[in-house]
């Protein structure tokens, strides 16, 4: 009974909720390129964007995933009838062959990605809001670029530890295994960044040259998927050095090549190209033009962009 | 004074599954320049669609001279239309832009025809430039001239003054009047009143898909004199008029500013306005100046709208 | 004397030239706290001047200032600016709350910070449940909203607006406008307003700067260039003859215009006059007040007339 009386003397506090000065830390660019590198990898996975946005690129990540899961149980099966000694006989499919399995997956999931990550932003004239802001084009870009490389290579590494993992204990001695083939790690996480930076410079450079998603989607794959066969097929034809040459614009091998030599073994896909018999300095450094031009084009295209 | 009216709409309605755009709409457009007014949403573009016969009506008619506007090619040479948002073709001249659609309305003689619209909006000087090189108000009056250039007898134009300065405003105002006093029956949408104050002799105000008011503006605000009215009262003793006013029946409120004027609040307006000089005449008090706060077609049209 | 605070914005002949075209001609003002009308016609140079003051193109010569800072070596001055472009510039796929921590982020606020006041601020500019939605799905009215919030949400000391009623409704107008008012009264943040709508200027700024190709032709308090003239404007409802000439009865001249009669150069006495004509004549009076000078006055057409003056 006192309470209740006591409740409406009880003493009272009125709020001010209007609005207040930001007196805290101001970061720089260095916040900015974050901002933006989050904001990169969030669109590029359809975070927060609804179910739609994430049907395609969660797909494809689970295909790819998927693809690793196979050979794991491929390989499990194998050493389960023939023994070990029967399985390795059997020449499984293995790290080195799952790029070349997954490298049309991994093409066609760039031509999706890409686009997403800068195409929008110019479509919708967002791009403007960066440019007034503490960003230059050029940390609008690197960012852009670090968003599309670290969903590349979550694309390229996951699969494969995966494959790792299973192959490890999937065998009779799984420290063994380890002893044997750690070597693998390496070979596959500096393979999947050659693909992956290949890729994804490509990528966003032609989404850099259209406003329109799908235009830079159909591009891609036309670049990637079209001109493989067309030109291993011209390259076949056609002997000597000049069918080497010619090969060399089959766009999807050139990272292939550099992983071969990588693993140290011709992978399925490479092995009938008539490219791989130049010398390795030969095909790393077509390899690194263009992966290193694009960038630069990149670059220079988003330096000076202005409102 | 009983002249045919240009445009008929009777019991006019138009919806989209469950959502009713326009309900049950009937009016008349004579030549002249008539206002269609309405908050954002409320049907204005649909009924300009219905009414150029681009869209079809679900129930009631639209007829323009006499015969029907949907399904009906010849009519659509005396209509001249303007939508609110338009890609023009960058790489064209403006001057290539107007002959275009002269061409495309069969004129007879095109490049007169171009020059004379192109020359009605005072574009002359930049006829030759690509239009991607046009300022927006530049760009929209050559959209303006392409409208003109079939020297139609019906314009509709939505909201045509989008990015037009100051100069441009008031020189598109002068075409206008030119035009209607020529014979051009003008209909008009746009959102700033206070120039379709001074155009259009008559307006339609649409709410919610309704014909809330039509007519003259000043019929229209002298109809609605239970809507309160405020009036702003500065004189040389501004208390001692407040309390004389809280005497009149006429009045509901008086309000004192801080700067010494008095805001009267009336739901007669009649009698208000023949009562306050009479008031101060007999308390002798200096009436300075007298100012209705409701009485612009924005004040009217945001009574109507909130009803 | 009273210190004056140091002004935000400072031109000093500055001029801009480019692809032949001389954009700025040898430009000087200074702009300070309040809100301020950036009048011109479309090419007079109102956008370069903003961008330079922005940083983002340099001047051809002369100096800009923002803040204290030549704009030259401005890219973190841009954390205290911010701007609202006239265009559409709102990313459909995201909701305003996610859209404006980004931006709050990109401005250089680490993230916590970034989150709240991008609530807060959509507080502030009238977006309530919407901000979850992606922002496609929203009206002109509230991408507005969006759109000037983004340009506050970093709590910049001087925003630009570029056009900021384009596209709205009288009621949205009127909304937006108020919004405006309220960033600097409340707020505290001053304004530069670029807008092709006298009335909107009028409602809302304190000061104008007027380009006509290239140069400032005009600057100074809004009142200046608004403001009562000498001649006062007698509306009635009824009864004008009668009202005219009760009042050439009492000596005073009137002459017919639009919708009224006008009275030139009145002094005190004519008011008692007024007065006594509009009851002796039984004529309800609807307005009686000097007619205002008119911003649009300052954009007269080269056809010749001038728009009606506001009475």
């Amino acid at each position: 009974m006192a309470e209740s009386v006591q409740a409406g003397r009880a003493p009272g506090t009125v709020f001010d909720i209007g609005y207040r000065s930001y007196a805290g830390r101001r970061e720089g660019r260095g916040r900015g390129r974050i901002a933006v590198f989050k904001n990169g990898v969030r669109t590029a996975l359809g975070l927060g964007r609804g179910g739609r946005a994430k049907i395609l690129p969660w797909s494809f990540l689970a295909i790819l995933t998927g693809i690793a899961l196979i050979m794991v149980l491929i390989a499990g099966a194998a050493t389960r009838f023939a023994g070990p000694a029967g399985a390795a006989k059997m020449d499984l499919p293995s790290h080195v062959d799952y790029y070349g399995i997954a490298s049309i997956l991994l093409f066609v999931f760039a031509a999706l990605v890409a686009p997403e990550l800068l195409c929008r932003d110019r479509r919708e004239r967002t791009i403007n809001l960066y440019l007034v802001r503490p960003l230059t084009g050029t940390d609008y870009i690197a960012a852009r670029y670090a968003a599309g490389l670290a969903v590349m290579l979550t694309a390229v590494w996951l699969p494969q530890i995966i494959l790792f993992l299973g192959l490890t204990f999937d065998a009779a001695e799984p420290v063994a295994y380890l002893r044997a083939n750690w070597l693998d790690v390496p070979r596959f996480l500096l393979a999947g960044l050659v693909l992956a930076t290949f890729t994804t410079g490509l990528a966003l450079l032609t989404a850099a040259f259209t406003d329109r998603r799908a235009y830079a989607s159909v591009f891609l794959v036309g670049l990637f998927i079209i001109t493989a066969p067309f030109t291993a097929g011209l390259a076949s034809d056609i002997q000597g050095p000049a069918g080497q040459w010619l090969s060399m614009f089959n766009l999807t091998n050139i990272p292939m090549h550099v992983n071969d030599i990588i693993f140290g073994e011709v992978s399925d896909v490479t092995k009938d190209a008539p490219a791989g018999k130049l010398p390795a300095a030969v095909l790393v450094g077509w390899y690194l033009a263009w992966t290193i031009v694009p960038g630069l084009v990149l670059w220079a295209r988003y330096r000076r962009l202005s409102p | 004074m009983g002249a045919e009216p240009i445009i008929r709409l009777d019991g006019v309605s138009r919806w989209y599954g469950s959502v009713v755009a326009v309900s049950d709409v009937s009016f008349d457009i004579r030549p002249g320049i008539t206002g269609l007014l309405g908050p954002n949403g409320a049907g204005k573009s649909t009924l300009l669609r219905m009414m150029n016969g681009l869209a079809a009506t679900s129930t009631g008619t639209i007829t323009m001279f006499g015969e029907p506007v949907r399904d009906n090619p010849p009519l659509y040479r005396r209509i001249g239309v303007m939508a609110e948002h338009e890609t023009v073709y960058d790489f064209m001249t403006g001057r290539e832009f107007v002959l275009m659609m002269a061409r495309l309305r069969q004129v007879a003689r095109p490049a007169e025809a171009a020059d004379r619209a192109i020359e009605l909006v005072d574009l002359a000087d930049a006829q030759h430039r690509r239009m991607g090189t046009y300022s927006r108000g530049m760009r929209q009056r050559m959209r303006l001239a392409a409208t003109l250039v079939h020297e139609p007898e019906v314009l509709m134009l939505d909201e045509p003054l989008n990015g037009a300065d100051p100069r441009q405003r008031v020189h598109f105002q002068q075409l206008l009047h030119r035009l209607a006093e020529g014979g051009t029956t003008i209909v008009l949408s746009s959102h700033i009143l206070e120039e379709v104050e001074q155009l259009a002799g008559t307006v339609l105000l649409i709410v919610n898909g309704k014909l809330a008011a039509s007519g003259g503006f000043r019929a229209i605000r002298a109809a609605l004199d239970q809507r309160p009215y405020h009036v702003r009262v500065v004189s040389d003793a501004p208390r001692r008029l407040a309390a004389a006013v809280l005497g009149l029946e006429s009045v509901e409120a008086v309000t004192v500013d801080p700067d010494g004027a008095i805001v009267i609040l009336s739901r007669n307006v009649r009698d208000l306005q023949v009562e306050l000089p009479r008031l101060a005449q007999s308390s002798r008090i200096g009436l300075r100046r007298v100012e209705p706060l409701d009485d612009s077609l924005e004040s009217v049209f945001g009574y109507l709208v909130e009803r | 004397m009273t210190d004056t605070p140091p002004p935000l914005l400072v031109a000093e002949h500055l001029t801009k030239r480019y692809r032949g075209v001389l954009a700025l001609d040898d430009v000087s003002f200074a702009i300070g706290e309040g809100i301020t009308g950036l009048l011109g016609e479309n090419g007079a140079g109102k956008s370069t001047a903003i961008r330079i003051f922005l940083g983002l193109i340099p001047p051809t010569s002369g100096t800009a200032l923002a803040l204290g800072r030549s704009t030259s070596d401005a890219l973190d001055v841009r954390a205290r600016l911010g701007y609202m472009p006239e265009h559409d510039c709102l990313p459909s796929q995201l909701s305003a709350a996610e859209f404006l921590t980004h931006m709050a982020e990109v401005s250089g606020l680490p993230p916590s910070a970034a989150r709240t006041r991008a609530a807060d601020t959509l507080r502030h500019t009238g977006l309530f449940e919407e901000r979850y939605r992606p922002i496609g799905g929203y009206s002109t009215g509230m991408k507005q909203r969006v759109k000037l919030a983004q340009a506050l949400v970093h709590d910049p000391a001087f925003v630009f607006l570029d056009e900021p009623t384009a596209g709205l409704d009288p009621a949205g107008r009127e909304e937006m406008l108020a919004l405006i008012r309220k960033t600097h009264r409340d707020f505290g943040i001053s304004v530069l307003m670029s807008s092709h709508l006298m009335a909107d200027v009028e409602r809302t700024c304190d000061r104008i700067v007027v380009f006509r190709s290239g140069r400032l032709v005009q600057s100074g308090e809004l009142t200046t260039f608004t403001g009562d003239t000498a001649t006062v404007f007698l509306e009635v409802d009824s009864n004008r003859d009668n009202l005219a000439a009760a009042l050439e009865r009492r000596g005073v001249a009137v002459s017919d215009a639009g919708g009224g009669l006008t009275i030139e150069g009145p002094d005190e006495s004519v008011y008692d006059a007024i007065r006594d004509a509009l009851v002796e004549a039984e004529a309800p009076l609807r307005r009686m007040a000097p007619r205002r000078r008119a911003l649009a006055d300052l954009f007269e057409a080269t056809a010749g007339t001038s728009p009606a003056g506001r009475s």
